[in-house]
């Protein structure tokens, strides 16, 4: 690129020599239209309100729509306030414009008939790309939102595995069709609603969480799209789905009720694998199974502590003691299966050491390792003294066995419900994993792009995604990816993993559904071959970006790829 | 800000020369040939960078396109690269595993005001009837440079684009 003041001459220069051909041939139109000249410039910082704004292209243009934008997105300008004089485009601007950044979005049609379309932005009192995003009204909005997601999701983890792991419970160790088993069915249909309900709100909240809504915005059909769209709803569909297996496996007997139970537990824990942190950990190979294996086994051990009390209080004393053994006996294994897996996981997102000491994601794992190793002492409490005591007691009346179990299967109940909390609140934070890697580049990087688990006060936002161009992988970060100014960042990696050094980039930020035509902003190559720069994104809504870059002499490559940009951060 | 010089181009040769072609881009004469015929390539360039004079220029022959015989031109010192091809091309019974790759005249200057035409030979591929073989052209100036490299992407044109690469259609053998 040529210095900006050659630039600006040289625009000049060709200007005015195309305009004095232009007045010779009036009628000569080669190809597009562009623009020469524009007030306020790109990217001005004016003090006070300008009365109009023009754009000067290089050739007679008609406008098809010309419109100034605010920060909200309103269009402050009217189609009448639009004139054309020649190759000048004026827009009248109103009266009592606030301070702020402000979009003027224009498309034209040039003299050959083609669109020609893009947008400027400038900013009154203050620069384009506002102030500091006044996080404090944001964070409120996001905490309260937070909170409610993690309640939902607390309660949809712990009605799931309550409702598969009672599935499990029935075919496993009480058998289809017994009396004890069908007393269950009520219960069991009960969670399984009340499982389907949060699940449905979690796609809500998610999709509320990724548009940057406060909870009233569940009344838009814009977040219920975007929340189905997400993970999120991925996971609901296939929770649905196992809910809905379970529940006509209570209903039918036989083998077919059995296989239908057993579908749900497997669809219930394969849901839990469809989203969230732990089950994208990399590598997802390894950590997608084992979240469904760990939701699988503790979808066992949770769901039979219900119907566990209730056969206690309920049941016949030989029924118990054949109860209490045969769940005992799998239990083993499956608290076994569930401490490896949840260990691996928690290798995979910790990273390392000290990260439980000096992340609030530490703080929470510490917090559910604790109440884990709490309930691991119950079970074997119950399982060295409490059943063998109860095998030993011939009438189950009176024995104090059955009321030392009962209670201390309560407990576990009590303290599972603790654990569920904690793990729905790993939502909240981002894993160790992704914050040892915020700068190194390359990796890809889910944790902003989770639509899991609502942001946290004071964390650092953004945005990170992987898009293809060929089999080109371009990883992107945008930083805070909110109305303003951002912070732009891509790394370039050929199909064998080696880097692209490019030798120029440029991105396009387009806005359609607010009718914003593309922004460009050119890009610097560090040494590194990362390409950076600061965007602009002039307000929330979403962007489509085009990351073009020069690989080669001869080669382009452009990557494209969409980000939401949430609203209540901007000035 | 090309387009600007494409216009001012444009305009200023349809004044002086009453030509009726469009001069927006580095172009090829001949925009469409039979699969696997030889082909004459015509580059026109009709326009230097933002106002400077043109001293290079530089064609990348794509894959599948074999026998290419550059054209010498006074004032302009004409070199090719040769490079390995993806797989072998039959050639008169002749496999070819390698040839030129690049084609480029350099050391020359072409005013912006003027227009010049760089020539090259070649032999298209056998491609269905339909299908497009784009040449991306580099230009290179005093100051700056134009990239005529843009290869449209599915659902695009090549006008959609500000540097589109020439293309060639390539039509049923006759």
């Amino acid at each position: 690129m040529a210095p900006i003041s050659s630039v600006v001459t040289t625009r000049l220069i060709v200007a005015l020599a195309v305009l004095s051909i232009c007045l010779l041939m009036a009628s000569a139109a080669w190809a597009h239209a562009v623009v020469l000249e524009t007030s306020p410039e790109d990217g001005a910082e004016l003090s006070t309100a300008p009365r109009e704004i023009w754009l000067r292209f290089n050739e007679p243009v008609v406008p098809v729509s010309v419109r100034v934008l605010d920060a909200s997105g309103t269009a402050i300008t009217s189609p009448e306030g639009v004139s054309r004089e020649a190759e000048t485009v004026r827009v009248a601007l109103p009266d009592g414009m606030k301070q702020g950044g402000y979009v003027i979005s224009y498309r034209v049609t040039s003299g050959d008939g083609h669109p020609v379309a893009g947008s400027i932005v400038f900013g009154i009192g203050t620069t384009p790309e506002a102030e500091p995003a006044d996080t404090a009204a944001s964070d409120g909005a996001f905490s309260i939102i937070s909170v409610a997601a993690v309640t939902m999701r607390a309660l949809h983890y712990g009605t799931l595995l309550a409702t598969a792991g009672g599935g499990l419970f029935i075919v496993l160790v009480l058998g289809h069709g017994t009396a004890s088993s069908a007393s269950l069915t009520t219960g069991l249909c009960l969670t399984a609603i009340v499982a389907g309900a949060t699940s449905v709100l979690g796609v809500g909240l998610a999709g509320a969480t990724l548009q940057g809504f406060s909870v009233d915005g569940l009344l838009t059909a814009e977040v219920w799209r975007t929340g189905l769209a997400s993970s999120v709803g991925v996971a609901a569909m296939v929770a649905f789905s196992g809910l809905l297996s379970s529940v006509v496996g209570l209903a039918l007997k036989g083998r077919v009720g059995n296989v239908a139970l057993i579908c749900g537990a497997l669809l219930a824990a394969a849901s839990l694998a469809a989203t969230g942190h732990a089950a994208t950990a990399p590598p997802e190979w390894l950590s997608r199974p084992l979240v469904f294996v760990h939701g699988l086994m503790a979808a066992y051990w949770v769901g039979a502590l219900w119907p566990l009390v209730k056969v206690l209080r309920e049941a016949p004393a030989d029924e118990v003691i054949y109860a209490v053994r045969r769940f005992s006996g799998i239990a083993v294994i499956a608290v076994i299966v569930l401490a490896g897996a949840g260990g691996v996981l928690s290798v995979l997102q910790l990273g390392a050491m000290d990260a439980v000491t000096n992340t609030p994601y530490g703080w929470v794992w510490l917090v559910k390792m604790t109440l884990v190793a709490a309930l691991l002492s119950l079970a074997a409490l119950n399982r060295q003294r409490l059943s063998p005591a109860l095998v030993k007691s011939t009438t189950r009346d009176g024995a104090s066995a059955y009321l030392l179990l009962d209670r201390s299967v309560r407990t576990e109940i009590a303290v599972v419900a603790v654990v569920v909390l904690a793990t729905a609140s790993f939502g909240l934070t981002p894993p160790p994993r992704a914050l040892l890697t915020q700068d190194g580049a390359g990796e890809s990087r889910r944790h902003d792009h989770d639509p899991d688990g609502a942001r946290p006060a004071g964390e650092r936002h953004g945005y990170t995604t992987v898009v293809m161009a060929g089999q080109r992988m371009a990883t992107i970060e945008i930083d805070p990816a909110q109305p303003g100014r951002n912070r732009f960042k891509a790394y370039l990696t050929e199909p064998g993993g080696s880097v692209v050094k490019p030798l120029e980039a440029h991105i396009d930020m387009a806005n359609p559904g607010a009718g914003i035509e593309p922004i460009t902003r050119s890009l610097n190559i560090t040494a590194q071959g990362t390409v950076d720069g600061e965007i602009d994104l002039p307000m929330a809504g979403r962007w489509t970006l085009a990351l073009d870059v020069l690989i080669d002499d001869f080669e382009k490559a452009v990557f494209r790829t969409e980000l939401n940009v949430p609203e209540g951060a901007g000035p | 800000m090309k387009h600007v010089h494409m216009v001012a181009f444009g305009t200023a040769i349809l004044c002086l020369a009453s030509v009726s072609a469009a001069f927006a881009h580095a172009t090829l004469e001949t925009k469409e040939t039979p699969a696997g015929s030889f082909y004459k390539a015509v580059v026109r360039i009709g326009h230097g960078c933002e106002g400077s004079p043109t001293t290079a220029i530089r064609v990348q022959i794509p894959e599948g396109v074999i026998a290419v015989k550059p054209m010498p031109k006074p004032g302009w010192q004409l070199t090719t690269k040769e490079g390995q091809y993806a797989q072998a091309y039959d050639y008169y019974g002749e496999k070819l595993t390698k040839g030129v790759t690049e084609v480029s005249w350099s050391g020359g200057s072409l005013p912006d005001a003027w227009y010049d035409e760089f020539v090259f030979r070649v032999r298209m591929p056998d491609s269905p009837a339909g299908s497009v073989v784009y040449f991306p052209i580099v230009q290179q100036c005093e100051k700056g440079a134009h990239r005529w490299i843009e290869i449209p992407e599915t659902g695009k044109v090549a006008d959609d684009y500000k540097e589109p690469a020439p293309g060639v259609t390539i039509t049923a053998k006759p």
